[in-house]
């Protein structure tokens, strides 16, 4: 059991979460459910690995990524801002089409070795002893990108003028728009920005974290779990990162319990019998399910809710005369 | 050159009664066009790969009797999903639903909970479709009593079940009821197996080879039952005016709690059934690869038909067909690129159904 | 009829021949409007009469087919809310544009430029505060919205318009939210910008509020103008109201008197507590008897949506509700509805009815259960149409056919739906929250005629309004709740609208229930002012009731909308010699306009007193 390579592997993985997470906090905080988020995932790994293999340039493939997913989200803002669709049911549908898509177009691209994003070791921070070693030391750019992502993005949120728009859009639009405030772009930007996220972060699995693209299994349902983790998030930044590098240390901590003998000084129950690694497998799952058990229990407590405009569409001119 | 931009303005009459069917057949449509064009991007002939469909589905009897096998479980759990979709509950844990279904009913053969040899054939298969049932809805009463009586999101909880359950068969599989190390359970005994079209081969020589069996009757009588259900029981008008507006029906006195399980369980009781129907009927063993995402494409179906159960019926046919036809198409995922088409043009032309579109050119302002 | 107006002053405010058409409704038909600087404008006209959308027009939010609009002389195009706020145009809407959980300075903030990117809050909240005590106005602005008064409330919305230089503020049903004292402080607050110089134009229909507030006045009626720049002096209530409607306005609902009968519902110590978990009902007691109205006054807030819902079952509570000897308290809605229970909701859309469903699918919504319409699992459509098609031509609903979306009605005929609905199972209890909120005068003539005729067939009848009015007609007891506790409650013979006001604002003492206070004479300085101008007001009015005509019409069939052709206002016949003095000169102090109407016309401004 190393600890070390449990907390960083952690790290990394949840970085993926974590970049999805923060995406889709900024669309819902607009007031627009993205529920495609792993549709786009899949989209922006396909994209990215393709790009990147085939042109040689691993940033041209996370540029394609970016791009990639943000262009779906599009087709979701679309529907949903100015058809006024039901969200819900748009999203899931670009889940669909994001899989076909991806699926379709990474045909034979499946066990291919592409390039990947270079990783870095950060001179004076990786001397710290121990939490120097866990998160400066021998990580992808991406991780890093991910620790300066989350302070960046709380900042902008609650301490700019953008950001204060940004919250009024998605509480009360019909307020911010008597002020001016345009509710559709508003609205059409961050789902955008939500959509390039997720696409990077799916890019971050297929040529950063676990490189390689490998058809549907490459995203496997952490887009859903991202989604999950903004409700457990309370539709903050920072704990949308905590969440998410705990669920990667979680996940690695399962798997690495399939390889001691002994565990804890009883005999390994996941050693002996291959077949229990299943149990093991569904941990991220359940874990996920227990979260939003355990988020929206305590939301309830402290009364904080989405934001309040979260999943109606805006009309202007609704008001009653 | 000022471009005329449409303005959506509400409806305030009646839609004429073909227009949602027409929707509904012109997305299918502009998704197979548009597929046409992505596989064009890709080097594949479009032409020829719809000629392919269209034969490999409807060009002989016994392609459409494949047909009828891979539109059973589509009936079944688009019929799930239009009850709960009527209520507004998504219900995406079909799948999940589906692979529970599947595993009790593959307890009576494999434990086995009867005595095979003795017990007459009508018993075991009634005995299979009921645990099926069972397992279905029991796995949808988790994600119901969490949306009833902790408001959780269902979509979620549905999605992380339907990976678990998976994972949940897996351990089976490749465990205790592994057929000699390999991956799969062994074959049911023949007195576990569905009957079929080909059974008959003796009497009906046109049968011979056709693998369509009892589960599409299954689907017909479940269609019938739902269609009483929604549109002519005291039950099917308290679904309905839940899903409308919640907050009135708890305000009429309904029940919302007690319906939202309830309605959960009849959804997973369907999909449940589905996959009783396929081990039983078409693989005739429990393996790791039962379904190729019936419950996702279930979820398609229903929305495509409106929710309307003899809908179902048509569209789970047209969705078989697409799925017998690409098992042999390169690449593997076009059919689950149309379906996610079709969903997205579905969902984008229900606004025609909303509002009235008229182009309106701006005017010139003047100083 | 328009007055000669002085011409050398430019108008702050010119719309000229103003259309807007939305699809199927011609909002307004060539409507004018025009507001002078310093000025106090009203705009009166029932619900859909046009006037809100008249000022949205002018705040930019929508843009007329044609006519045409001067700021301070200029002619301006508006196409979109920015433009106008530059242009010093400013709107306080009727539901506030607040953001709940962002603090006063952050809502003041959205939508302007400066600042661009960083969000230096303590600079503004300065700021805020410089602005505020400018105009006499006392708030935090740090405070968060959620934790403040309507009242504040409404003084952040004036602050966001001050803040961006408006000179030019729309008040859009400011005082619907308001108890009286409140909206005294509000119309005080309102006559000091004015005297300031700021154009004001106050839409409402509270008649007796507009003859307080206003310099001119401008009636609406279905999108077309009926009286321009009326002077309010000139208008009685009784004339203002039938221009606004085309027809005679019966002010008084003749109501008979009734013996109440036995106990109905009976509250004991009930609590409760709202959705942030606060207590909203506390030991809340009360009893209401077959063939009565008990009226509960009070604003918004303090305990009356709480109330309702823990009597129909919606909210759990402690304590007990007896319906007819049977403990309603913490059974669901089902229990009460079978006991007998109606409920007419605050809430039509979102709660008293299912928007996409049929006239008969919401027709049915409480009685699906019961024969004829259930038919053990089945229901009986053909039994359900029946029944709809009866109630639609008793209730007399404007709707195509049975089988429209609710969503289709009119304001007015959802209610009617619902109330057909109710109404309908003969209840022994109705409780109903608001229910002629939203609409047009003669909809809330017909619902009150309703209510009335279901209280001599013996129902007992909860009446939540904020609407003081009808309280004091419709009710035969008000109880006010201020807080989640009831106040008192009074019987027909002590309504006093003072006291009400001051119950519904908790600043009602015990030493307060004496006698009213009779009209200063000249020489006596007034306690506080605003007592004195109380009980002129009281004063005014008990000589006004004087004066009007007895009315004892029959119970009417309800009404339709349409009335006809439109009427030209005539003035009302010169009355007691006390009101013809104009309520507000400008430039005059409180002191004087107290002695002016004390003395009347001995009273020499340049002089003194005599």
């Amino acid at each position: 059991m190393n600890w070390f390579e449990i907390f960083r592997s952690g790290l990394s993985t949840g970085t993926v979460l974590l970049i999805a997470a923060v995406g889709e906090i900024l669309t819902e905080r607009s007031g627009i459910q993205n529920l495609g988020v792993e549709g786009m995932m899949l989209v922006g790994a396909m994209a990215g690995f393709k790009i990147a293999y085939n042109t040689g340039n691993v940033w041209l493939g996370l540029l394609a990524a970016i791009l990639a997913g943000g262009i779906l989200s599009l087709a979701h803002a679309l529907v949903v801002i100015h058809f006024q669709a039901d969200q819900t049911v748009s999203g899931l549908s670009l889940t669909f089409l994001g899989t076909g898509l991806a699926l379709v177009l990474g045909e034979g691209f499946t066990g291919l070795i592409g390039p990947v994003v270079p990783k870095l070791t950060i001179p004076l921070l990786s001397k710290i002893p121990i939490i120097g070693e866990i998160m400066f030391a021998n990580h992808n750019l991406l991780v890093y990108f991910g620790y300066l992502l989350v302070p960046l993005a709380w900042l902008y949120i609650n301490r700019t003028k953008p950001g204060l728009h940004l919250r009024a859009v998605g509480e009360n639009p019909a307020a911010a728009d008597t002020l001016g405030v345009n509710i559709y772009r508003t609205r059409y930007i961050y789902t955008f920005i939500g959509g390039c996220f997720a696409g990077l972060a799916g890019a971050a699995i297929t040529v950063a974290i676990a490189p390689g693209w490998y058809s549907n299994l490459t995203v496997n349902g952490q887009g859903w779990i991202a989604v999950a983790l903004v409700i457990f998030a309370h539709w903050n930044p920072w704990r949308a990162a905590l969440g998410g590098y705990l669920f990667g240390v979680l996940r690695r901590f399962t798997l690495d319990l399939q390889g001691p003998a002994v565990l804890f000084g009883l005999a390994n129950p996941f050693f002996k019998n291959n077949n229990l690694v299943f149990f093991l497998q569904m941990a991220p799952y359940v874990l996920t399910v227990i979260a939003l058990i355990w988020g929206s229990s305590a939301a309830r407590k402290k009364r904080i809710g989405a934001p309040a405009a979260l999943g109606v569409p805006y009309q202007r001119g609704e008001r009653g005369l | 050159m000022r471009i005329p931009y449409p303005v959506f303005t509400k409806r305030t009459t009646e839609n004429p009664k073909w227009l949602p069917v027409v929707t509904s057949v012109g997305a299918v449509l502009l998704a197979f066009l548009i597929s046409g064009i992505i596989l064009k991007l890709i080097g594949a002939n479009p032409i020829k790969v719809y000629s392919y469909f269209l034969k490999a589905s409807f060009g002989s009897w016994g392609a459409f009797s494949d047909v009828l096998v891979k539109a059973t479980p589509l009936l079944l759990i688009g019929l799930g999903c239009a009850l709960a979709f009527q209520m507004r509950l998504w219900n995406i844990g079909a799948e999940g639903q589906f692979f529970i279904g599947a595993f009790m009913a593959t307890m009576v053969v494999t434990v086995p909970l009867v005595n095979l040899e003795t017990t007459p054939k009508a018993l075991i298969l009634t005995l299979m479709a009921v645990l099926g049932m069972i397992g279905g809805a029991l796995y949808a009463f988790i994600p119901g009593f969490l949306k009833a009586k902790l408001n959780i999101n269902e979509i979620i909880t549905t999605l992380m079940l339907n990976y678990i359950a998976v994972l949940w068969n897996n351990y089976w599989i490749f465990g205790k009821w592994s057929d000699a190390g390999f991956q799969m359970t062994r074959t049911f005994p023949k007195q576990a197996w569905l009957p079929r079209l080909a059974d008959y081969a003796a009497k009906v020589p046109a049968f011979s080879g056709m693998t369509a069996h009892i589960g599409i009757l299954f689907g017909l009588i479940a269609a019938l039952i739902i269609y009483l259900i929604i549109y002519k029981s005291k039950w099917g008008y308290k679904i309905t005016l839940i899903g409308d507006n919640v907050r009135a029906a708890r305000y009429a006195g309904i029940n919302i709690a007690a319906n939202t399980i309830l309605v959960f369980m009849v959804s997973g009781a369907l999909a449940g059934l589905a996959g009783m129907t396929e081990v039983a009927g078409t693989v005739h063993r429990l393996q790791e690869r039962i379904s190729t995402s019936y419950g996702f494409s279930g979820v398609i179906v229903a929305w495509l038909a409106k929710l309307n159960p003899f809908a179902v019926i048509a569209v789970s046919i047209l969705f078989g067909a697409l799925l017998v036809a690409s098992r042999e198409i390169q690449p593997s995922g076009i059919s689950f690129l149309i379906q996610g088409i079709t969903l997205f043009l579905v969902i984008s032309s229900d606004v025609l159904l909303k509002y009235e579109i008229t182009w309106v050119r701006p005017k010139e302002e003047h100083a | 009829m328009t007055l000669p107006e002085q011409t050398s002053v430019v108008p702050a405010v010119e719309m000229q021949d103003i259309v807007l058409q939305f699809p199927g409704v011609l909002a307004n038909d060539h409507v004018n409007f025009t507001l002078l600087p310093g000025e106090i404008h009203a705009l009166l006209g029932e619900n859909g009469a046009g006037k809100s959308t008249l000022m949205n027009v002018l705040i930019g939010l929508y843009k007329p087919q044609s006519g045409s609009i001067r700021i301070n002389g200029e002619k301006v195009t508006f196409n979109s809310p920015k433009e106008a706020i530059a242009r010093g145009i400013g709107m306080v809407h009727q539901h506030f544009m607040l953001v709940e959980n962002q603090t006063v300075t952050e809502n003041i903030l959205i939508g302007l430029d400066e600042p661009r990117f960083r969000l230096n809050l303590k600079k503004y909240d300065h700021e805020v505060s410089q602005l505020a005590e400018q105009y006499g106005i006392h708030i935090d602005p740090t405070s968060k919205i959620w934790q403040l008064s309507v009242g504040e409330q409404q003084r952040v919305e004036i602050l966001k318009i001050l803040y961006r230089g408006a000179n030019i503020l729309i008040m859009d049903e400011p005082t619907a939210v308001l108890a009286p004292q409140e909206a005294d402080e509000l119309i005080a607050t309102l006559k000091g910008m004015a005297a300031q110089g700021k154009s004001i134009a106050f839409i409402s229909h509270k008649l007796h509020e507009v003859k307080q507030v206003a310099d001119k006045l401008s009636i609406l009626r279905h999108g077309k103008m009926t009286a321009e720049r009326v002077d309010v002096r000139d208008m009685t209530r009784e004339s203002l109201a039938s221009l606004m409607v085309g027809r005679e306005v019966i002010f008084n609902l003749h109501k008979c008197q009734q013996e109440a009968g036995r106990e109905v519902l009976r509250l004991e110590k009930v609590s409760a507590v709202n959705n942030k978990n606060l207590p909203a009902l506390r030991e809340v007691s009360l009893d209401l008897h077959q063939g009565e109205i008990l009226g509960i006054a009070g604003v918004a807030g303090n305990g009356q949506s709480e109330l309702v819902e823990v009597i129909t079952g919606l909210r759990a509570c402690t304590g007990s509700i007896w319906l007819d000897g049977k403990d309603l308290a913490n059974k669901p809605p089902s229990f009460s509805i079978s006991q007998g229970l109606a409920h007419i909701p605050e809430d039509r859309i979102g709660v008293g009815s299912a928007p996409n469903l049929s006239l008969t699918s919401n027709i049915i919504m409480k009685r699906y259960d019961q024969e004829p319409i259930s038919k053990k699992w089945q229901l009986d459509y053909v039994a359900a149409d029946d029944l709809t098609h009866r109630l639609k031509g008793e209730y007399d609903i404007q709707a195509p056919d049975i089988k429209t979306q609710a969503r289709k009605l009119s304001g007015g005929n959802l209610q009617k739906l619902i109330l057909a609905r109710e109404l309908s199972s003969t209840p022994r209890l109705l409780v109903a929250m608001q229910p002629t909120r939203g609409l047009d005068v003669g909809a809330i003539e017909g619902v009150q005629q309703l209510l009335l005729r279901q209280r001599e067939q013996g129902c007992a009848i909860l009446l939540v309004s904020e609407d003081l009015d009808e309280l004091l007609s419709l009710s035969d007891r008000i109880a006010v709740m201020y807080e989640g506790e009831i106040v008192d409650t009074l019987c027909s013979e002590d309504f006093d609208i003072n006291t009400i006001g001051l119950m519904m604002t908790g600043s009602w003492k015990e030493e307060d229930a004496e006698a009213p206070e009779a009209p200063l004479r000249a020489g006596e300085t007034a306690s506080s002012f605003d007592e004195t101008l109380r009980s002129l007001d009281e004063f005014e009015q008990r000589k006004a009731s004087e004066n009007a005509p007895e009315a004892v019409p029959e119970a009417q069939p309800i009404a339709p909308e349409e009335t006809g052709a439109v009427e030209t206002a005539q003035p009302a016949a010169p009355r007691d010699e006390t009101l013809a003095e104009p309520d507000f000169i400008p430039g005059e102090s409180e002191k004087e306009r107290v002695l002016r109407k004390v003395l009347g016309k001995k009273y020499d401004r340049q002089g003194g007193q005599e």
